[in-house]
């Protein structure tokens, strides 16, 4: 039991770490004029992969809820479920745009993009789209977010010893 | 093993959505959704006079004006700390969404349980 609660807590702290480092990379990732363009370019491949990881990690909820979508799955985790898929697409497609306009990234592995408006209005469009879904995101697991953030502050610096039920921690970690 | 299965199912997710977005900038509509200001006025037979506030970026990514035909990028190129408004700009729009919603959402899920519970069994 002791193992699987600090199993547990050790995998709540990573997602949260993850998820932190996500949205401040996100949040420098948003503004180009602040990072130069090429911290920019590269912290958007490195954020495309940090999605991948936090998919991954993930894992077991986006296939339970892909199963129960059409009959068991509560409204909560439809709407959360269709805001998750909504954000994959518009992460996706700055990601790619962003790939399509690089002009430093990619050139420096010899492939050189032509500047393309297209492209480029796309980028822009979908990045200020997703500002707003990863608020929404943000939004929907506020509750986990306060939740895991006091408990790992009072671990850290405990006013007294605080014991969690296992199922708590392993229903978080799910979340 | 399990992992790169599901890394790859990912990327294939991301592919159908490029193989998706690929399409639709192949579609008229999007060339005329997304056409350059520029290229409207020209299709529209008006002269461009090379003033207003797109003349300045247009003449830029003609090569003019900044090397290797970047544009407004161009002005994006270096680091510059000025740029932290446009982070904190994001950073209070979240902010709001997350204080609105975070607030409206206890209210919703009571409503909902409550016509949860009051719709009779079948």
């Amino acid at each position: 039991m002791n193992v699987d609660v600090s199993d547990a807590r050790r995998r709540t702290v990573r997602n949260l770490a993850l998820d932190s480092a996500l949205f401040v990379a996100f949040l420098i990732a948003t503004a180009p004029r602040f990072t130069g363009i090429a911290i920019h370019e590269w912290l958007g491949i490195a954020f495309g992969a940090a999605i991948v990881t936090h998919l991954v990690l993930h894992w077991s909820w986006i296939v339970g809820v892909t199963r129960r979508l059409f009959d068991r799955a509560p409204g909560s985790a439809r709407i959360n479920y269709t805001l998750n898929v909504l954000l994959f697409v518009l992460i996706t497609i700055v990601v790619f745009t962003g790939l399509m306009i690089s002009e430093t990234a990619l050139p420096w592995f010899g492939i050189d993009m032509r500047p393309n408006r297209v492209w480029r209005q796309i980028h822009h469009l979908a990045s200020d789209a997703s500002v707003f879904l990863v608020g929404l995101h943000i939004a929907l697991h506020w509750n986990w977010i306060v939740r895991t953030g006091r408990r790992m502050l009072a671990a850290w610096f405990p006013p007294s010893m605080s014991a969690e039920p296992a199922s708590v921690m392993q229903r978080e970690v799910q979340q | 093993m399990n992992v790169f299965w599901r890394v790859l199912a990912i990327l294939a997710a991301a592919l159908v959505i490029v193989g998706a977005l690929m399409a639709f900038r192949q579609t008229e509509f999007a060339e005329t959704l997304l056409a350059s200001p520029e290229r409207m006025r020209l299709e529209a037979g008006s002269d461009h006079d090379g003033r207003g506030p797109d003349a300045f970026f247009a003449r830029g990514e003609r090569g003019g004006l900044f090397p290797g035909n970047a544009g407004r990028h161009a002005l994006e190129r270096a680091p510059d700390p000025r740029g932290i408004v446009e982070v904190l700009k994001n950073l209070i729009v979240i902010g709001v969404i997350v204080a609105l919603v975070a607030g409206i959402l206890p209210f919703t899920r009571r409503f909902l349980s409550r016509r949860a519970k009051a719709k009779p069994a079948v």
